[in-house]
């Protein structure tokens, strides 16, 4: 696998905005004339990411703070982080120092989804706007922002329907395929993410009607800020059909529904974002292994692979119940713990070990 | 200590209660009512519950819960000398051995019902998200319904306040369904008049601790004020206080404050399993613990006429809330009222917050003179831990001051 995949760099021609964390409503961005960019780390560590925390934070973080500390994030007008979880609003604080030159915001997000919750995010994500609109000088107007709105509920319903016919076999796109659209969706406007997917929907609906559905083991994919298209791509290799996915920057990307539009913006997207499909951060974590196991009667794999980061509290101090939740729902799980390196001999070792059962 | 732990606080209080009749010492006294909470967890006439470790205990006490913190559970398992079992049954279930083993302790102690069950489950986002993944997770593990404290981050504003407050009212409302007992807001009133009142006088303690020498010793408020805490608003609270107080001003008073070379400040928790660390420091280097970064009060007197907005502002503006930044000023600030020389942070093995931060706190407090160290131990799991290299570190660190 490769290791020295970077590809923060949007659009050249457009001034971009990073993000980090799936509950960013990345509309605000974009109404703000911005191209959101969802950073993906330095898998190449040089030891600097080490010097600023500890070894026992987040690998994916600590990635981010590589590629950031190695000046590959100076091309961002501004970034913004969230308070996801401890290793997040850590990567702010010291960004901070790290890279001065970028202008940085930290978003609040509520860890519950009642009511009282959402008046609460919509409120930060008003701060959220007035900081948007003071960093890139431009005013966000409610039009603008209902505009961004409509363009990523289109996006994401797209992707949304590119995984169905995939979970379907209706489309011929290897799991390794689909993470990578995914990956450069959130990496581009929404216009243009969006004739990515179509174009590559109708490709693989082509190549479906040309030859056979995918053989092998069905497998379902799942975990935290995993975001190597090699991961999925191995598995291919030992002859796996990865038919879903269940990562925070993969279909859970596509799970915020569309914002109610008969509310005010900022009041729909606070809505829209805390009711996704949850990271396990949140409060209603029973919903996430709940969802999960939805998933998997819906698409039915032979298999389930938890790939999650080290170091991720929110999931890892899940896992015996997660475990015990998809042991109850029949299928064969293999969990690994990532560090977001690429590949290993070890680890493909167990990947065929796993095959071999199913 | 792998039995119901009821008959430890019986044992505890029973003989702790017969020394304090003879000799009220403040240390003792402490750990005396710090005994009755934990005799409150198996008492008819208490709710119980267990709880994250910065909630407000005063609306607790008002409603006749008795609580305690879960960070506690695993502090004293780990000063008993008995956590690594607990340790072990959790990672045994499957729990990241990576994790912070304050809360592997506990999810080792539900598991073996050490503390009976609980009624209620009250957990926050702030300081962590273990804490409250731990709360969530022996929900799922007792059955027990939890509630959690969704902490606004700084800056203070109204409508923060408002929801916290209003989180407040649904915390009671979860109380009173899962218990029957009432909120009363003329106790509260009560507990609010009491806390400002302990508050002030642990305020006054602090104050002599920033006198050169100071007139404690490095273990006088080892984890003082974490556990001072679960005092707060009732009258035993202000008793010890005041038997700190009147302790500490009678060691000055009478010119016997233990001598110093080196003052020292220690970030955040210490270590919890029995260790020479500190004996070894005050007895090699004359070096003394002069404050803990968590021995601060840092909020204003609550209004007794409207305390949960009081406690509101305080949960909000709580050091480990929110972006560092906020942290920084506070150690800066401690480090210079206490005119302190080093700062030790044991780094607790598995504290996101706290080792994500460390190399940023270091570079702050070093930019107000103050260098520090980061030990790199886990606080409560003593099953990795090597004194000998610990020492060797603090030695030099301790030689270069």
């Amino acid at each position: 696998m490769p290791t020295e995949k970077n590809e923060n760099a949007a659009d050249a021609n457009s001034p971009s905005a990073g993000w980090f964390c799936g509950y960013t409503p990345i509309e605000i961005l974009d109404a703000a004339g911005m191209t959101p960019v969802r950073i993906t780390g330095e898998r190449a560590s040089s030891g600097v990411a080490d010097s600023l925390m500890h070894t026992n934070i987040c690998p994916y973080v600590k990635a981010c703070l590589e590629s950031a500390a190695g000046g590959k994030l100076n091309f961002l007008k501004g970034a913004v982080f969230t308070n996801g979880c401890d290793a997040q609003r850590r990567l702010y604080d010291i960004w901070l120092s790290v890279v001065p030159s970028v202008p940085a915001f930290l978003l609040t997000v509520p860890r519950r989804a009642d009511d009282a919750s959402a008046r609460a995010f919509a409120a930060r994500l008003a701060e959220f706007k007035a900081w948007a609109e003071e960093t890139f000088a431009t005013q966000i107007t409610d039009d603008k922002l209902r505009e961004s709105i409509r363009a990523y509920a289109k996006l994401r319903e797209a992707l949304a329907g590119m995984d169905e016919a995939r979970e379907a076999g209706l489309i011929d796109m290897p799991g390794s395929r689909a993470m990578e659209i995914y990956l450069e969706a959130q990496k581009m406007s929404p216009a243009a993410a969006l004739e990515m997917a179509q174009n590559e929907v109708a490709a693989a609906k082509a190549r479906a009607a040309a030859g056979g559905a995918p053989k092998g083991p069905r497998l379902l994919l799942a975990g935290n800020m995993t975001d190597d298209p090699e991961l999925a791509r191995m598995f291919e290799s030992y002859g796996a059909t990865v038919v879903s996915d269940a990562f925070c920057a993969g279909s859970r990307f596509s799970s915020t529904a569309p914002p109610d539009p008969d509310i005010p913006p900022l009041e729909a997207l606070a809505r829209a974002y805390l009711r996704k499909s949850p990271c396990p951060r949140m409060v209603d974590a029973d919903d996430y292994a709940s969802r999960l196991v939805r998933k998997i009667e819906a698409t039915k794999p032979d298999g389930v692979v938890f790939h999650i980061l080290k170091f991720c509290d929110a999931h890892l101090y899940d896992m015996p119940f997660i475990r015990d939740a998809l042991r109850s729902a029949g299928v064969r799980t293999l969990i690994i713990e990532g560090d977001y390196t690429s590949g290993s001999g070890q680890l493909a070792t167990r990947a065929q070990a796993f095959l071999e059962t199913i | 200590m792998d039995t119901n732990l009821k008959a430890y606080f019986d044992g505890l209080v029973g003989s702790l209660g017969k020394k304090v009749a003879e000799q009220k010492t403040a240390r003792r006294l402490l750990a005396y009512e710090t005994g009755r909470i934990g005799q409150k967890l198996f008492d008819d006439n208490y709710a119980h519950a267990w709880t994250g470790v910065f909630v407000p205990f005063e609306i607790f006490r008002t409603m006749d819960v008795g609580a305690v913190f879960i960070e506690f559970v695993g502090a004293m398992l780990a000063g008993t000398g008995s956590s690594a079992s607990f340790l072990a049954d959790a990672e045994g279930f499957g729990y990241t051995g990576d994790g912070c083993a304050y809360h592997r302790a506990m999810i080792g102690a539900a598991r073996k019902e050490l503390l009976g069950k609980p009624q209620l489950l009250i957990g926050a986002t702030t300081p962590c998200d273990g804490g409250l993944k731990t709360i969530l997770n022996v929900a799922r593990m007792t059955g027990v319904e939890p509630f959690t404290l969704d902490i606004p981050y700084p800056p203070v504003t109204k409508d923060k306040v408002d929801w916290l407050v209003g989180q407040y009212g649904e915390m009671t409302r979860y109380i009173e369904r899962l218990t029957g007992k009432k909120y009363d807001p003329e106790r509260m009133k009560e507990s609010a008049r009491l806390s400002n009142k302990a508050s002030a006088i642990v305020k006054e303690l602090y104050e002599l601790c920033k006198l050169r020498p100071a007139p404690i010793t490095s273990d006088t408020l080892r984890n003082f004020q974490i556990v001072f805490a679960l005092l707060m608003g009732g009258e035993e609270g202000v008793d010890v206080a005041e038997t700190f107080l009147s302790e500490t001003r009678a060691v000055l008073d009478s010119g016997a404050a233990p001598p110093e070379k080196h003052r020292l400040l220690w970030v955040q928790n210490r270590i919890q399993f029995k260790n020479n660390i500190v004996t070894w420091l005050e007895e090699k280097y004359g070096a003394k613990i002069v404050v803990d970064e968590l021995n601060h009060i840092y909020w204003d007197d609550l209004d007794e006429d409207n305390p949960l907005e009081g406690l509101a502002i305080r949960q909000i503006t709580h050091p480990l809330n929110g972006p560092l930044e906020h942290r920084l000023a506070i150690l800066d600030k401690l480090a210079r009222e206490y005119s302190v020389d080093g700062a030790i942070n044991p780094s607790h093995w598995g504290c996101r917050q706290n080792c994500g931060a460390r190399q940023a706190m270091k570079d702050s407090l070093r930019g107000a003179g103050v260098p520090m160290i980061n030990l790199d131990v886990d606080c409560v799991d003593p099953r990795n831990y090597f004194e000998g290299q610990i020492l060797t570190r603090l030695q030099g660190f301790m030689e270069m001051l």
